[in-house]
């Protein structure tokens, strides 16, 4: 599984319709929308092509000026459980 | 709070994300706490593989495995952006088809230069290249062996390549990849202030008030820096940007002002501009009269081509050997000449005369020429292939700067001619090192018999080992072999049977030709590797030690991460390695040894590595230097010879500058920073070179000084426009570009590498303009040839996506084994830098 985050700069008067369009896409979910126009968005796919796709697609999404990768990480195992909780302290 | 390690992920990948946009999402962040390592993850500082923007990349690996990339938030490159293209850096690594054994074309056991590709070891690949070599050397000399390198070799293995070819074998037949791609932009340098690389940095981007891109398609290319100045357009409204090229791409969607020329006649606009500038009275007087000189230099020089050619037959000025086997005249040649001359010259190129040549409409030439006028405007204008890949490649580099010098914007914050560089270390290795065939390190030339002196003197070598003829350069070297001149070749960490020019009529019969040895190092089976005789696998990117200089003269290093697969080796290890199969005996002249005793039966490694110099730190060395990282750190090349042979390279290396304006930092230092931009004087990195304050080599009270030049001035050359060397006619009547693409980029090049050469292509695509379609009776998605005089392709017509092609222009990306656009292409080049043209010549398109 490859799990990416990237932030999408979008054109401010777009940036609304690009939220509601990027939000129907499998695997993909928007985090954040930040004062200066850009969206926290990760990418989970199964493969890196499918994600390569979804890069090419968020790039073509009307208004979208820029398509930027944060982090990447590749896991091929998902589903366990993470042994060092997290809390407060 | 129990979390799966998908929840875990994302929340580090969210919060990553978060803190890079300067904004915090609290639920995420606290999610994403964990003490660092607890999952077993190792992250270091690293820089990406791909272009030549440098982005500064965090590399984590787990149970040596490289498993995540982060874009680092502390490099100011990137401040924790990566592009698309940094998606892939890890996955590179462990793609099924990896070279992991050497591999040597045999038959009954032999090797045959028609047999197949069987696997060998180490010692039996450096045998038969030991064999090939020095029978070689026996009967031809030096001027038989050569090699073709790369931008993308780290800075110690471009100089340990040009150690071995130029000092210890004595052949000066080594060129760079960086030929194909910065050679013009590099003699563009040279020429107009006599020291190469940009005077500014990436800084520039926040401070400019105008930008413009000529032949440059900075949103595919150079993302992370595009995005720099987007979003210094989104944040300053008054910025504009002006987008030359000749055809319409993503870039230009950002783009006030969209000026698509016709080919070749981006010369032209840069006399117009310049004519503007004069007649609007927007000279900067001061600063032309305090530090520009004038020059006007020869014009009939020629394009590049074989010297039979009609073209360069009436060349008067392209330095080939006349009738009488002298040099006819010199393509660099120039004559001072006044600024009133150089207004005269230029008074041509009026708005009217420019705008019907190139095909630009008159306002936006003249919003063009009047953002460069005014004075209060700061402009930064960058190029990459548009310019540099261009018969008149080095005098459009010279054109640009002759309109950002008459207005004396220039070597101060958003005033900046700025050349971008296409591969990840054409500065910091190719350019730096001097691994091209006139070259030494740190701006020194081959023929010139006081550097090669200062060269002898730091490579400890005796007085005369070096040569002083220019070897063969890129295109050069594809001749020799078809000629059967070049007979030992090797080449590492490019793929040039793809990416040169004109393939069917030379480089692949070069390759072969049975009177050659070719000699490919890789990691992949690229069409290079298949076409030659022995292929070495090589370690990649994080497998090594390595360091890179990106366009911002920024040099940036990373320690090896991990280990390479199977019996890989870095090109480092290979060119260390295979010096101890010579001997000075052997390879150098008698009278040279005879006069110099001492050097009598030593190994070439003893004479080039085992110095004193680059064997001077002990392999503890490497721990320490690196123990602010983690505890005993060191890398398999040090572990094989003994010593830590990068930091012995280098410290060696970094005295060609150091008091030469090409300072590098200390070793030690560059592992413990996000890299450092020369010239590092007391280890400050200098932004903006030859400006007072800026720049340590400039003295208070001097204000501006281009300390390349004797007289400290810059030189604005009187140069014309001349049309390209094919142009199209009526048979052959569409002009041909070549190119990358970021579509294309993901479809095939670095997942699915195809053994053979020739192969159908049933997914190429030309663009074309529909009503260009329309009337050959095609349509998009059609099935056509593509053909030049050298060479056909078959395609698919695209007539739509990002790229919009103007009427009687079309569009092949050549990243594509599948596609090789390379058949169809001119090896016409600048005569000046040697760099091909790889975006103008004739072509038809007919129905398949």
């Amino acid at each position: 599984m490859h799990i990416s985050s990237v932030i999408v700069g979008v054109r401010p008067e777009q940036i609304e319709a690009a939220q509601d369009a990027i939000r129907t896409w499998p695997g993909v979910a928007v985090h954040a929308a930040t004062a200066d126009s850009r969206l926290i968005v990760t990418v989970e796919t199964d493969d890196d092509a499918a994600s390569a796709d979804t890069f090419a697609r968020l790039a073509g999404v009307d208004g979208v000026m820029s398509v930027a990768l944060v982090y990447h990480q590749f896991e091929p195992d998902p589903d366990r459980e993470v042994l060092h909780g997290t809390d407060a302290s | 709070m129990a979390q799966t390690r998908r929840d875990f992920i994302r929340n580090k990948a969210v919060a990553a994300a978060a803190a890079t946009a300067g904004i915090t999402i609290p639920i995420r962040q606290a999610a994403a706490q964990v003490p660092a390592g607890a999952d077993g993850v190792r992250w270091d500082k690293g820089v990406c593989r791909y272009c030549g923007t440098g982005c500064g990349v965090l590399v984590g690996v787990k149970d040596g495995r490289i498993v995540a990339t982060q874009g680092d938030p502390d490099a100011p490159v990137n401040k924790g952006l990566n592009c698309i293209k940094g998606y892939f850096l890890s996955k590179i690594q462990y793609t099924a088809d990896r070279l992991t054994t050497p591999l040597l074309r045999m038959k009954d056991g032999r090797y045959d230069k028609n047999g197949e590709f069987q696997p060998i070891g180490w010692k039996q690949a450096f045998d038969i290249m030991e064999e090939k070599c020095k029978a070689v050397l026996k009967a031809k000399g030096p001027t038989g062996v050569g090699m073709f390198g790369s931008g993308q070799w780290t800075v110690w293995e471009g100089y340990a390549a040009n150690k071995l070819m130029k000092a210890g074998l004595r052949s000066n037949n080594i060129d760079p990849n960086a030929r194909h791609c910065m050679a013009s932009a590099v003699f563009g340098f040279i020429r107009t202030f006599g020291a190469d690389e940009p005077m500014g940095c990436y800084d520039d981007a926040e401070a400019a008030d105008v930008f413009v891109l000529w032949g440059s398609n900075m949103a595919e290319m150079h993302p992370i820096l595009w995005s720099r100045i987007t979003n210094r357009r989104l944040t300053a409204r008054h910025v504009k940007v002006h987008v030359l090229s000749t055809f319409s791409h993503r870039s230009c969607e950002v783009a006030d002002a969209e000026l698509i020329f016709k080919p070749q006649t981006d010369l032209a606009i840069l006399n117009y501009i310049c004519h503007h500038i004069i007649e609007s009275g927007a000279v900067n007087e001061d600063f032309v009269r305090k530090h520009v000189n004038f020059a006007r230099g020869v014009t009939d020089i020629g394009y590049g081509l074989r010297p039979n050619h009609p073209l360069e037959q009436a060349a008067g000025n392209n330095g080939y050997p006349g009738p009488d086997g002298k040099p006819k005249g010199n393509p660099m040649a120039a004559s001072a000449i006044g600024f009133d001359e150089f207004k005269q010259f230029v008074s041509t190129y009026t708005l009217d005369h420019t705008s019907q040549l190139s095909g630009v409409p008159k306002d936006k030439l003249l919003a063009l020429a009047q953002a460069y006028a005014d004075p209060r405007t700061k402009v930064t204008s960058y190029w990459t292939m548009g310019f540099n890949q261009h018969t008149r490649g080095t005098w459009v580099n010279n054109m640009i700067y002759n309109v950002h010098l008459l207005v004396g914007k220039i070597s101060e914050p958003g005033n900046s001619p700025f050349s971008l560089t296409g591969q990840p270390s054409a500065c910091g290795t190719a350019r730096e090192a001097g691994t091209f065939a006139h070259r030494l390190p740190a701006d020194l030339l081959i023929a010139n018999p006081q550097h090669r002196e200062i060269a002898e003197k730091i490579w400890q070598l005796p007085p005369g080992t070096l040569r002083g003829e220019v070897g063969f350069h890129a295109v050069q070297q594809d001749r020799m072999l078809k000629d059967g001149v070049l007979n030992f070749y090797w080449t590492t960490t490019t793929n040039n049977m793809q990416a040169g020019p004109n393939i069917n009529q030379e480089r692949y019969p070069g390759f072969r030709d049975p009177r050659n040895f070719i000699v490919v190092s890789d990691a992949y089976p690229t069409v290079t590797a298949m076409a030659a005789d022995l292929i070495l696998p090589s370690a990649m990117w994080m497998e090594k030690e390595g360091a890179f200089g990106n366009a911002e003269r920024r040099g940036q290093f990373w320690r090896q991460q991990v280990k390479a697969p199977g019996q890989a080796k870095s090109d480092l290890w290979q060119y260390v390695e295979f010096s101890k199969r010579f001997r000075t005996d052997e390879v150098w002249p008698a009278e040279l040894l005879d006069r110099n005793p001492q050097y009598k039966g030593k190994t070439l490694y003893e004479v080039l590595f085992a110095n004193g110099a680059v064997n001077r730190f002990d392999k503890a060395e490497a721990a320490r230097v690196n123990a602010h990282a983690w505890a005993n750190y060191t890398n398999d090349e040090t572990e094989d010879f003994g010593f830590y042979v990068q930091k012995g390279l280098f410290q060696e290396y970094r005295q060609f500058g150091v008091g030469k304006g090409k300072d590098l930092g200390e070793f030690d230092q560059y592992h413990k920073v996000r890299g450092l931009r020369w010239p590092v004087v007391n280890g400050k990195e200098t932004l903006w070179r030859y400006r007072e304050g800026y720049d340590p080599y400039v003295k208070p009270g001097e204000g501006v000084r281009f300390y390349g030049k004797p007289d400290g001035k810059a030189t604005i050359f009187a140069l014309p426009y001349q049309p390209a060397a094919e142009q199209p006619d009526a048979e052959y009547d569409l002009w041909l570009c070549t190119g990358r693409v970021l579509e294309h980029w993901h479809t095939g090049t670095m997942t699915r590498r195809v053994p053979e050469l020739y192969r159908a292509f049933p997914d190429a695509v030309v663009w074309m303009h529909p009503k260009d379609a329309e009337r050959r009776g095609m349509k998009h998605g059609d099935p056509v040839k593509a053909i030049t005089r050298r060479g056909e392709v078959a395609l698919r017509v695209n007539t739509r996506g990002r790229n919009r092609m103007p009427e009687g222009l079309v569009f092949i990306p050549f990243f594509d084994e599948h596609r090789l656009a390379n058949k169809l292409t001119l090896d016409a080049t600048c005569p000046i830098s040697k760099e091909t043209d790889f975006k103008k010549c004739a072509v038809k398109i007919v129905k398949a």
